[in-house]
């Protein structure tokens, strides 16, 4: 249903009103924050606001409750933010959730060898930072602590001053496809878009532990960073980790800039992870400490179902116990299309380029096959393999189409393990490392 | 007392329909679920979703045990559960 525009809110009206009704300073001092942030979100109206309120690391739980008290929260005015939202910066987002803010971008829109920025899809767990907000890294600091000899804390400066490297590299979220479960389970709708592969700056986790040390005893990693539980909950939203040795691994770097620049807001902002090849979530934005732990890190989101799969395979729907989940690491072998674009009307007899990507974890891709008769018939498309072991892989193919009618292009990438996508995804309770067959279909006119 | 009064100003004032199911709501468990799980996440996700009871189940469990919304009673997560089955069960329109 749609409504007339909202009309604008006199802000200094609403505040005085505040003040007659005698708030305490510190209910105006969260006003006037809540007020003059709006501008983050790009919107006007009341639906900026309650973005603000509820979403940016205002606070939300504790500006709201001192507000409007807990349960009072103006329905109407997060419908208008929800249903009004733009993220800056990441113009065509297909938006999951605007509070945490999720979204992606269609596969035609990341044909790209290097993900521009901007199409970097973006999966929080709690708020943005407020000094990823504000761009200010004023006291920022990592440390690196646990299982080592010497504690480290190291300022943005002192890490922008080791040594550096560049590294091409996939982000995928672990729950990326999704949406192509059945039944779908419940989770952000990933349909193929939560995946990036842009340039990353930084310095490798390795030259880092080094530097501090690992004890013998250390086995695993735990992160953690600045984005702050959605519910005013005193712990973090996510804290997750990895092994020691894919932490020690060259190209687990933490990074201070994506393609050239500082990091985006949404994306981490000074200071992330970059796990390569793994599920999204050990690549921790707006990194601050890094514990070395004795033990698999047991932070938020470790254990449970989150982020962990059958140790079997499962009858779809069914939910085994918790016993029997284990961790979801590596991606496997993958491909996705990016040109023609979903819904794609051609001739027959016309001929069409089909170009898209192929990666596969911590495997190599070795080829990619093409369809465009329901996996009847395959054809090898061209392959260019990226000289970086975690970047995704051109592939290109030609094919025509022989009579009017409905068709679909099918990719399937085969690694140099001997797997492959498979043609039917196979569940599991929280639709995690969605790999089936991209198909992407359209008419053809005679 | 000073706290009752700004929520009492900004509820008039935004003349949205806030506040606790009354008894004659006749949707509770949407008034709950707009209000209380609204509070911390968007809504938008929650509405994508088609989920059987045991789902929406496990999902309220979830938010309740490992999200910290312990506020919310058990009546109140079960006038919530019914409402999400009806109105987003895994037969209902996307």
């Amino acid at each position: 249903m749609k409504t007339d525009p909202p009309k604008l809110p006199d802000w200094d009206a609403l505040r005085g009103k505040l003040q007659d009704s005698g708030a305490a300073p510190e209910v105006l001092d969260r006003y006037d924050e809540i007020v003059s942030r709006r501008s983050f979100f790009g919107l006007v109206g009341r639906g900026g606001v309650a973005a603000a309120l509820l979403g940016t690391g205002a606070g939300g739980y504790a500006a709201l409750s001192g507000l409007f008290g807990r349960g009072l929260i103006p329905e109407a005015w997060a419908e208008e933010a929800e249903q009004s939202v733009s993220i800056p910066g990441k113009p065509g987002m297909i938006v999951h959730s605007s509070r945490p803010v999720n979204g992606e971008f269609a596969p035609h829109e990341l044909a790209d060898r290097v993900t521009p920025t901007a199409r970097m899809f973006v999966r929080n767990n709690g708020t943005v930072p407020a000094r990823a907000e504000a761009r200010d890294p004023q006291g920022w600091k990592l440390t690196i602590d646990g299982e080592v000899n010497r504690p480290l804390e190291i300022s943005l400066d002192q890490l922008r001053q080791m040594p550096a490297t560049t590294v091409h590299a996939c982000i995928e979220c672990g729950g990326n496809g999704r949406v192509l479960f059945n039944p779908q389970p419940r989770g952000n709708p990933w349909a193929r878009g939560a995946i990036s592969c842009s340039e990353w700056k930084g310095v490798r986790l390795a030259d880092l532990l080094r530097e501090a040390g690992l004890k013998d005893s250390a086995v695993y990693t735990g992160h953690y960073g600045e984005d702050l539980h959605l519910g005013g909950k005193d712990e973090p939203p996510i804290s997750r980790g990895i092994p020691i040795d894919k932490a020690m691994e060259e190209h687990t770097i933490v990074a201070y800039e994506v393609n050239g620049e500082e990091l985006p807001g949404l994306n981490g902002y000074p200071v992330r992870l970059v796990v390569p090849g793994w599920v999204g979530s050990c690549s921790h934005k707006w990194l601050t400490r890094i514990w070395v732990r004795d033990q698999v890190h047991d932070g938020p989101k470790m254990g449970g179902y989150s982020y962990r799969v059958p140790a079997y395979p499962v009858r779809p729907g069914d939910v085994p116990p918790e016993s029997d989940m284990v961790i979801a690491t590596s991606w496997v072998i993958k491909s996705m299309i990016t040109s023609p674009a979903e819904d794609f009307r051609v001739k027959a007899g016309d001929k069409v380029k089909v170009r898209g990507h192929a990666w596969a974890g911590e495997d190599k891709v070795k080829d990619v096959m093409i369809s465009t008769d329901f996996g009847i018939h395959w054809e090898k498309a061209k392959l260019t393999k990226s000289s970086q072991k975690y970047a995704w892989n051109a592939f290109e193919a030609e094919v025509s189409f022989p009579g009017r009618g409905y068709y679909e292009i099918w990719a399937r990438a085969f690694d140099d393990q001997g797997s492959s996508q498979p043609i039917i995804q196979p569940w599991n309770p929280r639709g995690y490392l969605g790999n089936v067959v991209h198909r992407v279909s359209g008419m053809v006119s005679a | 007392m000073r706290r009752t009064g700004i929520t009492l100003l900004l509820s008039l004032l935004v003349c949205a329909p806030v506040g606790a199911a009354s008894d004659a709501d006749p949707q509770p468990g949407k008034q709950l679920f707009e209000t209380q799980c609204g509070s911390c996440h968007g809504l938008e996700l929650p509405k994508s979703q088609r989920l059987d009871r045991f789902n929406w189940k496990w999902v309220i469990d979830d938010m309740v045990n490992e999200f910290g919304a312990t506020w919310i009673t058990e009546e109140q997560q079960e006038q919530i559960l019914e409402y999400l089955v009806e109105a987003y069960g895994p037969d209902r329109p996307r």
